[in-house]
């Protein structure tokens, strides 16, 4: 018998958070979406805007650089957020052993991610320097390499040595999520498997992954969101350089729009790129679904 | 050690930094035997378990399962199987993958596994369930999958840890009826923990009382019931637990005469003829005389042949179905009496007792052991 004020209340108590949603979200990415299907450009002087349709589209889809810089980015995901998984679980599985100093080192490894992306870029443009860098001392004092290399001047590299800047700042989130998934791990799961005659590696892969599977998938989709969407590190180390080497698309849609100032063809690559992300996290989605259905007990 | 030992431990040790779990533990079991383990929370009866199992590292002593030293063996190469409290199934795995994961493991042909799984499952009901996961199971689904996980190895021990704590009453009943069942049909042999009497009695084939890490008693059934070898055997086994009043026993001419005060002023006066009065050389000495609430009724017994009666005042009267226990102020503590369900008394009335002496204990009133 309340049911119908009760339905208006819902709406009211909602209304004012929805009204900035709106103001703030909706409301730029409608622009955009709008945007997108014109030949907007910044300038000074007011100029006509025109409708031109799927245009901006057709020649994103066309643009062979637009599509090197989607691969590009695909890369640097695929590869950072691959290490800091991998990097991330390792060491959670090493700060959940029994040792002393255990708690410090809890402490100390979150250190990296707390580090401003710009300061972490900056410290590492440091470190890869032509010539004075710390990675330069250390692999020619090691013999690995007989001259001083621009590690982030050549294009063969400039991509590897951004992916290992981000993955150094990055894996302590990952690393930090499995230690608590790993901590709820119940200690008769790992006695039962055992028993039967599981040695470590089977235990790990048959009972501990898929027990930290869920709060890792959120992590994992937290990660692929903001390396998909890189542009921080990038714009700091490299511009998108050496030779467009390091160009992913965030960067492309920035130069498209703030250095090209054409804001319409900018705008319908920046929708590809949403959209790109969007079917990445659906991908993840689905996948953490299924995951849960099984993982709970 | 002779082979037939299905398991013998040898002065086992246990300690955490200063802390002694267990002391000088030795016990062996012959193959086919249930072996409880009981004792109140804390005595060590689980960290035995897991020094059997392997699971926690033994300070000194020895283990051997099945004639083979496995002091320091991997709890996977001891060939033993167990059933934990938590159930710890595999959230993750079917019903059937959680059953066959020690065969999984063992690289056992897919064929055979199926075959084996499905006799587990047969012998436990649990058939419909093999493709279900663990989530979706009740609690004593999940204990039957549990003991199917041990069973399908058909490891030379079973190890269970307090693997009926988790159920509710009822169903407690019927798995420890189920238990017993499969023990019967597989001639398993088991040890298993408990802090439940009426399960370790029930269960067992021997029973080991355990206290502040030290074992108590090793007995069948009946002779940690009927003749425990201190206070606290008698007192924790059986329910409602024997009573144990103070009292004077003084040998005189080939009998021995019990004295045992009560708060109205005389003490109750019992002549056992049972006893040998040689266990008092001393002549008169303070004991703690023990008697089971059955040794202590209104029923006609036949089967004793030293029964004596005392009138004795009921302080509290509680009808429990089957029998009607009674409270009876007697040697410094409330012993408790058991009556047949329709006996005409009432709390506050004087009432004759029946003490079936053939069945009493005395303990040392300092140390508490059977004299």
């Amino acid at each position: 018998m309340f049911g119908r004020r009760r339905k208006q209340e819902k709406w009211i108590l909602l209304a004012p958070a929805i009204l900035v949603l709106a103001l703030i979200t909706l409301t730029p990415l409608a622009n955009t979406f709008w945007l997108s299907f014109t030949d907007t450009r910044i300038s000074a002087l007011p100029t006509p805007v025109r409708f031109i349709g799927l245009e901006n589209y057709i020649y994103a889809f066309t643009d062979p650089e637009f599509r090197d810089s989607i691969y590009r980015t695909l890369y640097f995901t695929i590869v950072s957020v691959g290490l800091e998984g991998i990097l991330g679980v390792a060491v959670a599985v090493l700060l959940n052993q029994k040792f002393r100093g255990q708690l410090i080192l809890r402490a100390l490894i979150i250190l990296p991610w707390a580090v401003p992306t710009i300061v972490n870029a900056v410290a590492w443009r440091l470190i890869y320097h032509p010539d004075y860098g710390a990675l330069n001392s250390l692999l020619f004092q090691l013999g690995f390499i007989s001259d001083y290399r621009s590690w982030i001047g050549d294009p063969s590299t400039a991509m590897n040595m951004v992916i290992l800047a981000d993955v150094w700042k990055n894996f302590p989130l990952v690393a930090y999520v499995a230690l608590a998934a790993l901590q709820t791990v119940p200690g008769d799961l790992n006695k039962a498997a055992a028993i039967e005659g599981a040695g470590p590696w089977k235990r790990f892969w048959s009972i501990t992954l898929p027990w930290i599977a869920g709060p890792l998938m959120v992590v994992m989709v937290l990660r692929t969101i903001e390396a998909f969407r890189v542009f921080d590190i990038i714009y700091v180390m490299t511009g998108g350089g050496p030779a467009d080497s390091t160009k992913t698309a965030s960067f492309f849609v920035y130069q498209e729009y703030f250095n090209y100032l054409r804001s319409g063809s900018g705008a319908s690559y920046a929708v590809l790129v949403a959209g790109i992300s969007a079917v990445l996290i659906l991908f993840y989605y689905s996948n953490a679904k299924r995951q849960a259905s099984g993982a709970t007990a | 050690m002779p082979e037939q030992h299905i398991l013998s431990v040898d002065n086992l040790q246990k300690k955490y930094g200063d802390v002694q779990v267990l002391k000088d533990i030795n016990v062996s079991m012959e193959p086919g035997e249930f072996l409880v383990l009981v004792g109140p929370s804390g005595c060590g009866k689980s960290t035995l378990l897991s020094c059997i199992s392997g699971l926690t590292e033994v300070s000194s002593g020895a283990i051997q399962i099945g004639g083979k030293d496995c002091t320091h063996a991997e709890p996977a190469n001891r060939d033993i199987a167990m059933v934990f409290q938590s159930y710890a199934l595999f959230p993750n795995m079917s019903v059937e993958r959680n059953i066959g994961f020690g065969l999984e493991v063992r690289k056992v042909a897919d064929a055979e596994k199926k075959k084996k799984v499905a006799d587990v499952a047969d012998l436990l009901k649990i058939e419909h369930l093999l493709h279900r996961r663990p989530a979706e199971l009740s609690g004593g689904q999940r204990q039957r999958v549990a003991m199917g996980r041990a069973l399908v190895r058909d490891p030379k021990l079973f190890l269970f840890d307090e693997p009926l704590s988790n159920l509710d009453a009822k169903l407690r009943v019927t798995m420890r009826t189920e238990i017993k069942r499969i023990h019967q049909a597989t001639g398993a042999s088991i040890v298993y923990v408990t802090h439940d009497q009426i399960e370790a009695m029930t269960l067992a084939t021997r029973i080991v009382v355990l206290k502040d890490g030290v074992i108590q008693q090793i007995g069948t059934p009946h002779e940690i019931y009927n003749t425990p070898v201190n206070a606290f055997v008698a007192d924790f086994m059986g329910s409602p637990s024997m009573n144990l009043m103070s009292g004077t026993a003084t040998p005189d001419e080939g009998r021995i005469r019990l004295e045992i005060p009560t708060p109205q002023g005389a003490p109750i006066e019992l002549v056992d003829t049972t006893t040998a009065p040689e266990v008092f050389p001393n002549g008169p000495t303070e004991v703690l005389i023990g008697l089971r609430p059955e040794a202590m009724t209104d029923q006609k017994l036949n089967n004793g042949q030293n029964l004596q009666t005392a009138n004795c005042l009921l302080e509290v009267v509680e009808p429990a179905g089957a029998d009607t226990y009674a409270v009876v102020h007697l040697g410094g503590t409330e012993a408790i009496a058991r009556l047949s369900a329709d006996a005409p008394v009432q709390a506050g009335e004087m009432s004759p007792i029946t003490f079936d002496l053939s069945k009493i204990s005395y303990f040392d009133v300092t140390s508490g052991n059977r004299l």
